[in-house]
């Protein structure tokens, strides 16, 4: 079977008067497909990954853009309900419901994006 | 301002045939308040914003998020809860059931920058911002925190 261990670490010194660190680590079960690709954000939204063709999975994405304005929103549609706003090099990962479409969304210019999908059970 | 520095690494020696995964991604970004510390709460829970919510719909800031299913049930913070039933939605907190786009299993995390919200944000489709815990049947814990994008 394979396996996807995940771990997350939220660090900083100079919040609430307190240290902040957190870490945080799973494994997850990977027995379906996995998408691995770069998508150019447009200023129309596009979706890149349609829920029809995935069951849960677990979401990588990153704004490989290093420019401030060019933040990438995550939608569930051009118009649709707004999720995320991926601004230059920030990252999300979340076990995708796959429920909503994935569609990307660009403030301006033509970032990309980095996707990795890893859908957990072996059938869509 | 303060600086948080979130650092993600994704492993694994099974998910391809023939080649390791091991990718760590970093980055230093600014934040200030409003904020929290690391919280801990029941999908049941009224924050002052209603039940489940962590965030308002009419708020207009970015905010990074961390959110954690911690496999117990909220009514008595120590039961395991049920590994198939008891999973969290997470979407904006409208009336759209088709907005939910994150299903967290027990043990499960997740760790996101938000789309800012609308001041004058109507409970329609087509919504921005905010967010919601939907309990998938039994109330259960779950641990956050958010800090504003600077």
């Amino acid at each position: 079977m394979a396996t996807l261990v995940p771990s997350l670490t939220l660090s900083s010194s100079d919040l609430n008067g307190d240290i902040l660190n957190l870490s945080v680590a799973d494994s997850l079960a990977v027995l379906g497909q996995v998408s691995a690709f770069q998508k150019v954000a447009t200023t129309t939204g596009v979706v890149f990954a349609a829920a029809a063709n995935f069951s849960k999975s677990y979401v990588y994405l990153k704004n490989l853009s290093t420019t401030a304005a060019e933040i990438i929103t995550i939608e569930k549609a051009n118009a649709g309900d707004e999720y995320f706003s991926l601004g230059a090099g920030e990252f999300a990962f979340f076990p995708w419901a796959s429920v909503v479409d994935l569609a990307l969304d660009a403030a301006q210019g033509s970032p990309v994006l980095e996707v990795r999908i890893f859908q957990a059970s072996a059938a869509s | 301002m303060a600086t948080l520095t979130p650092t993600l690494t994704l492993a694994s020696t099974t998910v391809f045939a023939d080649q390791p995964l091991n990718m760590t991604v970093s980055l230093n970004s600014a934040v200030q308040a409003p904020m929290t510390d690391i919280n801990k709460m029941s999908t049941g829970d009224n924050l002052g914003l209603g039940a489940g919510i962590i965030i308002s719909e009419n708020d207009t800031n970015n905010y990074f998020v961390y959110l954690k299913h911690t496999g117990l049930l909220s009514t008595d913070g120590v039961s395991n809860c049920n590994a198939t039933a008891d999973f969290v939605l997470v979407g904006n907190p409208d009336a759209d059931g088709g907005s939910k786009i994150i299903k967290l299993q027990p043990g499960e995390f997740a760790y996101f920058p938000t789309a800012e919200g609308a001041a004058d944000d109507a409970v329609t489709a087509g919504e921005v911002g905010g967010l919601k815990l939907f309990a998938g049947s039994a109330n259960v814990m779950v641990e956050y925190a958010y800090w504003k994008r600077s």
